[in-house]
Order: structure tokens, then C-alpha cells, then sequence
């Protein structure tokens, strides 16, 4: 694992965070599908660690972007929305220090999602709980979001390793993905 | 006065490839000309870069870099360089960042746009400039801030004849005013009288190299008139203005001209005369102009409607690569119009490239890049071919290997148009188009000049 970060990668970070919120604004997609915002938080999440390969690199870009969704007012869930967007990651970056180098690219990137899922599921079980729902039904919710963010999540992770391949074929990554 | 040495330099481009500079040497002065020769894809380009201070990939060795140095490069693709967006702001843009007054630069910036032979606005927007202009323009960029140090990659690929003879004043006055250059080049003859050290690259190392004679580029090879001009006719140009909507005439052609198939015609004009955007044009490519009593296979040009019957390669070879390793590049076509796959092996077997195959199209040097671009049309076969300054970038072997791919694909019944700043002695053609002061016609006289000599 490589030491402290530098110009490049916090340039590439600010890049993710940026374009993950922007996107996230400009599309407002009204899927009906609960959910669906995972599969651009997984993406720009895991494209973020497999360019700049250092543990953290997930948690700065989910940190940095809950900051920006939440000085642009983008997204529900007011100061909340620095907690939807982190703990994702911080979950991801967490899972990662027992597992990296254990799998493949693509199993781990899969691990990675559910993991971001499972922590974003939390944070709605906790905020349903908090504002007074029963716990049969925050759990009912809960195993619903799980599903249905998980295929989400799933989706993005699938087009890592391709994405990662093409990078590294344009010179844009020192390491070849494996 | 050492200004600059390397040693013991070690660097590669990948784990699994060995490396391009192995324990290179090499020691600059004040006031020394250096000129580096090799073959394509030798890591000239990549030594230039680390001379320059701004290769971004790690590489071993030591680099002695006297204090206060300041270096200037022109890269071998200047719109690789290019970061504001006009003329003028481009040539400023070292000046802001060593904090000269600003009523001074208007008077610098426009004395390095006259040392390289630039005579433009400064407000003229880059993307208006052609290759060589955008070269030129570069050039200018670096001399503004009177580097210590230039260095200056494939300078006579990328400037018509005029261009080299300026650039040869400028570069003299330089290194009589104590600037050291390192330039590279695969036709170190055309700057023999600056050149103090010529050196050869090879196996990543420097060895003397050796002084050639002067290529003649003024002599042109035109093949006996043997070939019946009853062919099917690929191009017809009638007379026009060549033209950009709301904008003066680029050039005028005043006679009729044609390629028929089978044929090879070599577009030879200056930087900036149009050759790229009358190739542009037959290809059906060229936006923003007026409509021109242009045929290509009997049909007005228009993007797509000729299949693989069509192939252009662009001036910019990274522009059409896309695919993640040189051998998918070439299948990409292939598959495309449903073509037999093993025409790309088979093209990269007679050019030598097989090596190549698994490596990524965007990682070869520009030589490189251009060969590769020009192989991924050629083993589609098509009925027309246009190629834009198909040679820039490669060493006398890629030359000699894509001659003769263009003459077996002339027997073939392909028709090939390509364009040069200069003739073009080492390929015969069938005829010569030039553009000169504005005017594109037929170089008839040259043509049987050459016959009858």
C-alpha cells in the first residue's frame, strides 16, 4: 500500500466527489426505484480507489462529496446527507484493510458494493428509528433497501474492472488492474 | 559550462517490457547542439521528457541540473502543449507565471511570433492553426522566455521547407548566445550546420552517431505514365474557392483535377495551405464549409456513406486509436464490415509489428502511433485512401515498410492521396498537387520534367 497522498490523487477525489454530486443533481431521476443513487455513489466510490489504490481514497471522496451535497442543498436529509454520503464509504475503506488483495478486482469490487450497501441500509434503519418508526417496520425497510441499493450496487461494481482496463490502457494508470 | 547531465538513467514503460533507456550518459553545455537519432519508438521522445523535468513515470538515475535552468520543449504533437486558447495568450502564458510586467510582454510576444515565422493576430484562436503552424506557435511559446535550455522533438516532420530554414537562423542565433539544444530528429541533415553532437539511440543507450548525406527533399519520384486513365475515377475536384463559411478563400484550384484508381498523388503544400482540410473535406469530415463541386466515388462526401470503401488517416494518429491493445485496434474495422480477421495479423507481420500486438495503441510513441493508425486502415483495403503526412514520426525502416505496403496496395487498384510539406524522393507517385500562394493545381511540369529526364 503506498504512503500519503499527492497532488494527483486529491485532484482525482475532488473530481469524483464533484461529478458523483453534479450528476446526481442534474439527472434528479425519478425512478421510483429505492435505491438507485447507489449505483453512482459505488461507481465514483470504487473508480476512485482502483485509480488512486490507497485505503481512504473512498472515505475523502464520500466525505468531500456529502460536504458539497450539502453546501449545494442537493439530496434530502439536510446535515443527514454528509452521513449518506460517508458512511458508504467509510464502511468500504474499513472492509477493505482486511480484505485488500484477497479477491479479484471484480469479487472485490462486488464485496465493496454490498458492504457500501449494507452501511447505507443502516443509516436509513437508524434515521427511521430515530424519527420514531416501529422496529418491525424500519426492518422491513431496511431488508427492502438492502435489495434493492444491492442490485444497484452490484451494477456499478460489475463495470469496474472494464472502466479500470480502459484507464490503464490510455496511460492512465501506473498499475494494470487485476 | 555543464548545464544539464544524466546518469546512469534506467526507465521503461512497463514491468513486463524491458527498458528504453538502460544506463544512458549524457552530459549538456552551455552553447551545445545535440541532435538524437534512432528508430521509432527508440525512447527518444521519452529522453526528452526527462530532460525536461516533467516525466511523470518513475525512472533510476541522477540528473545534474544547473541552478536557475530554464528549459523549454517543443513537443512532437504541440496540441499536446497547448493550453490557453489564443495565439497571444498561448505565447504569454510563460511570462505570467515568471511575473513580467504586463506592458512588456505585448512587444516580447510578438517578436518570438516573428522569430519563427508566425505572422498572425495574437487574438487568432489556436484551433484555427494547423500542425505546423501550432508547431511554430510552440516554438515561439518557449523562446519567449529565453530558455537556457531547448529542446526540440521531430522539428523537420512537422515544418514545410521554409519553416526549417527559419528555424535553422533562429536555432544559430541561440547557440551563439550561449543556448544549449537538444533536438530530435530523424533527418539530422537538415540541421547539420548547428549540429556539435549527433547521436544514435539504440538498445537505450547514446553512441556517436553518424553524419549523413542531406536528403534531397526537393527531388520528386513520379512513376512512368503507364497506368490508363480510363480507370474509375475515386476523386474529382472541379475549380472552386476553397473556402470556411464567412471567411476569405483558403486556397483556389482553377483547373480540373483526378484520381483514378490505382493512382498515388502526393498533396505537397506549406503549413496552413489546407491540406489537411481538403482531405478533411473528400472525406466528408470538414465542418464550417461552403459547398464544393467535390466528388468522391461519384457521391458528394458526407461522413459514413462510404464503409470501408474510404480510409483517412488523420494528421493526429491518437485521434483514431481507441481500443485497448494494437492488435483489437486493427480487428475493430475489421469486424466492423464483417472483413476476415487474420488481415490484421497479416498487416502487422509485413510491417514488422507483431511485437506490438498486446501492447495499448495510446502508450507507442507518436511514430509509433501513426504506423499503427495507418495499418488499422490499410487491412481494410479500401478503394480510396487518405492519408495525412503519413511519414511524420517515422525512421527510414517504418518509411521503406510503408512504401511498399502503398505500392502493393496501389496494385491493387487502391487509390492513394497523401500530403507532405515537401516532395517526397523515396516514393514514386503517379502525380503531384500542390498548393502554392494560394493556388492548388496539378504539378504537370514537374511531372514531365521527371518523364523526360
Amino acid at each position: 500500500m503506498k504512503s500519503p497522498f499527492d497532488l494527483q490523487d486529491a485532484l482525482f477525489i475532488g473530481f469524483c466527489a464533484t461529478l458523483l454530486v453534479v450528476l446526481k443533481s442534474m439527472l434528479r431521476l425519478k425512478l421510483g426505484l429505492s435505491g438507485h443513487s447507489m449505483f453512482l455513489m459505488t461507481f465514483f466510490y470504487l473508480i476512485c480507489y482502483g485509480v488512486v489504490n490507497r485505503v481512504g481514497a473512498m472515505t475523502a471522496c464520500g466525505l468531500l462529496a456529502g460536504l458539497v451535497a450539502m453546501m449545494l442543498s442537493v439530496g434530502k436529509g439536510g446535515p443527514m446527507i454528509l452521513l449518506k454520503f460517508g458512511l458508504p464509504a467509510m464502511a468500504m475503506d474499513l472492509a477493505l484493510l482486511f480484505m485488500a488483495g484477497a479477491f479479484s478486482l471484480r469479487w472485490q469490487s462486488i464485496i465493496l458494493a454490498l458492504i457500501g450497501c449494507l452501511a447505507w441500509s443502516g443509516k436509513g434503519l437508524l434515521s427511521n428509528l430515530l424519527v420514531g418508526m416501529s422496529g418491525q417496520v424500519a426492518l422491513a425497510e431496511f431488508g427492502l433497501s438492502l435489495v434493492q441499493g444491492g442490485a444497484f450496487a452490484v451494477a456499478a461494481a460489475l463495470l469496474i474492472p472494464t472502466v479500470l482496463r480502459r484507464l490503464h490502457a490510455h496511460d492512465l494508470l501506473p498499475k494494470k488492474p487485476e | 559550462m555543464k548545464i544539464i547531465a544524466l546518469e546512469g538513467i534506467h526507465f521503461g514503460y512497463g514491468s513486463h517490457q524491458s527498458e528504453i533507456l538502460d544506463d544512458l550518459n549524457l552530459v549538456i553545455n552551455r552553447g551545445e547542439c545535440h541532435c538524437i537519432n534512432g528508430a521509432t519508438g527508440s525512447g527518444k521522445s521519452s529522453l526528452l521528457h526527462i530532460l525536461a523535468g516533467e516525466q511523470c513515470r518513475p525512472y533510476e538515475g541522477d540528473v545534474y541540473r544547473a541552478p536557475s535552468l530554464l528549459v523549454g520543449l517543443v513537443m512532437q504533437d504541440p496540441n499536446a502543449q497547448v493550453l490557453r486558447q489564443s495565439v497571444g495568450a498561448e505565447i504569454a502564458f510563460a511570462l505570467e507565471n515568471l511575473g513580467i510586467a504586463a506592458d512588456l510582454m505585448v512587444e516580447k510576444v510578438q517578436q518570438s511570433l516573428r522569430r519563427v515565422g508566425l505572422y498572425t493576430s495574437l487574438d487568432t484562436p489556436v484551433e484555427v492553426l494547423s500542425l505546423g503552424q501550432k508547431y511554430r506557435l510552440m516554438m515561439a511559446a518557449q523562446l519567449v522566455f529565453n530558455p537556457s535550455l531547448l529542446l526540440l522533438d521531430e522539428p523537420w516532420a512537422q515544418l514545410d521547407d521554409n519553416g526549417v530554414k527559419e528555424l535553422n537562423g533562429v536555432l544559430k542565433a541561440l547557440l551563439e548566445d550561449g543556448v544549449a539544444i537538444v533536438m530530435v530528429e530523424h533527418n539530422p541533415s537538415a540541421f547539420a550546420d548547428l549540429v556539435d553532437y549527433l547521436w544514435l539511440l539504440e538498445g537505450g543507450k547514446l553512441r556517436a552517431g553518424q553524419r549523413q548525406q542531406a536528403q534531397t527533399a526537393d527531388l520528386v519520384n513520379i512513376r512512368p505514365s503507364s497506368k490508363p486513365r480510363h480507370r474509375e475515377c475515386l476523386v474529382n475536384i472541379a475549380p472552386h474557392q476553397f473556402r470556411f463559411i464567412d471567411q476569405e478563400p483558403l486556397f483556389e484550384c482553377e483547373q480540373e483535377l483526378s484520381l483514378h484508381r490505382g493512382e498515388i498523388v502526393a498533396l505537397v503544400g506549406d503549413n496552413g495551405a489546407g491540406k489537411s482540410s481538403l482531405l478533411k473535406t473528400l472525406a466528408g469530415i470538414q465542418a464550417n464549409i461552403t459547398n464544393l463541386p467535390i466528388t468522391v466515388m461519384a457521391k458528394r462526401p458526407q461522413l459514413g456513406i462510404y464503409g470501408s470503401d474510404l480510409g483517412l488517416l488523420m494528421q493526429r494518429p491518437n485521434r483514431q486509436l481507441f481500443e485497448q491493445t494494437v492488435l483489437t485496434e486493427l480487428q475493430f474495422s475489421l469486424k466492423r464490415f464483417k472483413l476476415p480477421l487474420a488481415r490484421a495479423e497479416q498487416i502487422l507481420t509485413e510491417l514488422d509489428l507483431l511485437k506490438l500486438a498486446d501492447s495499448s495503441p495510446h502508450k507507442l510513441s507518436y511514430g509509433q502511433q501513426h504506423i499503427i493508425a495507418l495499418a488499422s486502415l490499410v487491412c481494410l483495403q479500401p478503394k480510396l485512401l487518405l492519408l495525412d503526412d503519413p511519414f511524420a514520426g517515422l525512421d527510414k525502416y517504418h518509411v521503406a515498410k510503408v512504401v511498399q505496403i502503398l505500392l502493393q496496395l496501389s496494385a491493387q487498384g487502391c487509390g492513394i492521396l497523401l500530403t507532405s510539406h515537401r516532395g517526397l524522393p523515396f516514393l514514386a507517385v503517379d502525380r503531384y498537387w500542390f498548393i502554392e500562394n494560394g493556388h492548388l493545381g496539378d504539378g504537370a511540369q514537374i511531372t514531365e520534367q521527371a518523364n523526360v529526364g
